[in-house]
């Protein structure tokens, strides 16, 4: 049997194009399955990961974050706090020589008035008045002048940068009314107070800058 | 031209077709390996001491950042002027000095 070689070369073209066309079959083949291979293996990896570092990642990072904003928050709180008390310590000083002011008796007086009728006094009440003792002298001689009510006083000597401490004669009630137990009163208002003003104030400053 | 060149020509595809299988066999190896590389890499113990290491040095870095913005800040509030505290400490002194109190 003889073929003729067109016939011939036609079937070697089509060995060729088979054999070339299994290859690529074999080998894209081959490829896919490397990516799918590679893909799991990064997929589990990363699920390894998830599973297994960022549980840790997150709780040094609560450990060490967390510590340096608290030690920061902690600095500025402090810082401020310095200033405010800087700031009570001279307004102290301030209330000390308060008393070398002309306002001084206007306010003395005003302790008083307010310290006695914040307890309802009628006729014939009795009261005792604990009062620095540089002060002394100044009060009783004012005190007739203050009250409408016929009242009694008793002055005794007290320790304070200013005001008065008044007690009814029983000693029930109780009210003091010196310029520390003001302060004392007022403080955490005023540290508000202050705190806005201050801290407001150098805020603005930064953004201007 | 004979049949027998065809045989040939049979015969030589066919190892051509081989040599992709091997080939082939190749990618998939190699495939595999490197798939065994990196499972490895992250369950290996010191690996993950050496990652966590770095993310720690990492962290430590971001946390001396933070503090240093609050000395920063600190210092701001530190450099307040000198007539606005003698202003707070006035609103204090008349604070004291003018309130009214109602009872004890």
């Amino acid at each position: 049997m003889t073929i003729s070689s067109e016939a011939v070369e036609a079937l070697k073209e089509e060995i060729w194009k088979r054999a070339r066309e299994k290859a690529d079959k074999i080998l894209n083949d081959a490829r896919n399955e490397a990516e799918r291979i590679l893909r799991n293996a990064k997929a589990e990896a990363e699920n390894f990961v998830k599973n297994k570092l960022e549980p840790e990642k997150l709780i040094m990072r609560r450990r060490i974050i967390g510590k340096a904003m608290m030690d920061g928050r902690r600095l500025l709180i402090l810082t401020r706090n310095d200033l405010i008390n800087e700031v009570f310590s001279k307004a102290v000083e301030k209330l000390k020589r308060f008393r070398e002011s002309e306002e001084y008796e206007k306010f003395l007086v005003k302790c008083l008035k307010e310290a006695v009728e914040a307890m309802n006094p009628s006729d014939g009440d009795e009261f005792i008045v604990y009062v620095d003792k540089r002060d002394l002298e100044l009060l009783k001689k004012k005190v007739g002048e203050i009250f409408k009510h016929n009242l009694k006083f008793k002055f005794k000597e007290g320790s304070f940068m200013g005001g008065v401490v008044v007690m009814d004669s029983k000693g029930k009630r109780i009210f003091y009314n010196t310029i520390e137990s003001r302060l004392e009163s007022l403080r955490p208002l005023l540290r508000e107070k202050i705190a806005s003003m201050l801290f407001r104030e150098v805020e603005v400053d930064g953004e201007d800058r | 031209m004979s049949l027998s060149s065809l045989l040939v020509e049979e015969k030589k595809a066919m190892l051509f077709v081989e040599e992709a299988r091997k080939k082939a066999e190749e990618i998939l190896k190699e495939a595999k390996a490197e798939a065994e590389r990196i499972l490895k890499e992250v369950s290996n113990e010191e690996k993950i001491k050496e990652i966590l290491e770095q993310y720690e040095e990492e962290l430590r870095r971001e946390a001396e950042r933070i503090i240093e913005k609050y000395r920063r800040e600190a210092e701001r509030v530190r450099s307040v002027p000198e007539e606005l505290l003698e202003k707070a400490s006035d609103i204090i002194v008349k604070e004291v000095v003018d309130h009214k109190f109602r009872s004890g």
